[in-house]
């Protein structure tokens, strides 16, 4: 389902990763066990202080954006080791945060390359999740956009 | 021999679904180039692969805005 503009809950997210990194012509697969996603933004911004007015302001720039996915362990599933693969060898991977299925007309999402930059498990023995962290990457073959699916 | 007992001569040895998987997975004939569309937004071709091992083809419209080619 597209985003309505109504209020959404989140359990529509559809998180997907590119091994090879190649968002321009990528092969996604669905990231499996997804608990939670968190998208981050923030903007840097030049700050201006004129003298004749009373208040900094600022210039948006560059934006920093990062994704928290919690996911539930799974060692031995093929994509949760390529995921954990991904970090520990610090490759390059495609993702995909969209708002639906990711060959449905109509979805929504952002798409870089990026990598793996954190690995938080939750326990050795009792938990059953990790949440992972993504940023994209510099130097990108292919720059991270927002994309729409037009099938 | 009866012709019900004659074996075939030639046997064709059954296609698992893993095998097509794996075929569908290397081929690459589905790729394109990204291209810039009559409305001028930059269009890239992607596939997706389902849960169950099968492919889906789709293209993606890129950027909130449109793109122009170069020189417009």
């Amino acid at each position: 389902m597209a985003l309505s503009g109504a209020g959404e809950v989140g359990f529509i997210e559809e998180i997907y990763y590119d091994a090879d990194g190649d968002i321009a012509s990528p092969t996604w697969v669905l990231i499996p066990g997804v608990q939670d996603v968190q998208e981050s933004a923030t903007k840097n911004v030049a700050e201006i202080a004129e003298r004749n007015v009373p208040e900094i302001g600022v210039v948006p720039t560059h934006t920093s954006r990062e994704f928290t996915i919690t996911i539930t362990k799974k060692n031995g599933n093929t994509n949760y080791d390529a995921l954990k693969a991904a970090f520990e060898d610090n490759t390059r991977i495609g993702i995909a945060a969209m708002t639906g299925p990711v060959a449905t007309a109509g979805e929504k999402g952002f798409q870089a390359e990026a990598f793996i930059v954190g690995w938080d498990n939750d326990g050795a023995h009792e938990g059953n999740s990790v949440s992972i962290t993504i940023r994209p990457a510099a130097n990108a073959t292919t720059a991270a956009d927002f994309v729409t699916i037009s099938v | 021999m009866s012709e019900e007992t004659k074996q075939p001569t030639t046997s064709k040895t059954p296609v698992t679904v893993k095998e097509l998987i794996a075929k569908e997975k290397a081929d690459q004939s589905w790729k394109r180039e990204p291209w810039v569309g009559e409305d001028g937004y930059e269009y890239r071709r992607q596939r997706v692969q389902n849960e169950d091992g099968t492919f889906q083809v789709f293209d993606v419209r890129v950027g909130i805005a449109p793109r122009f080619k170069q020189g417009q």
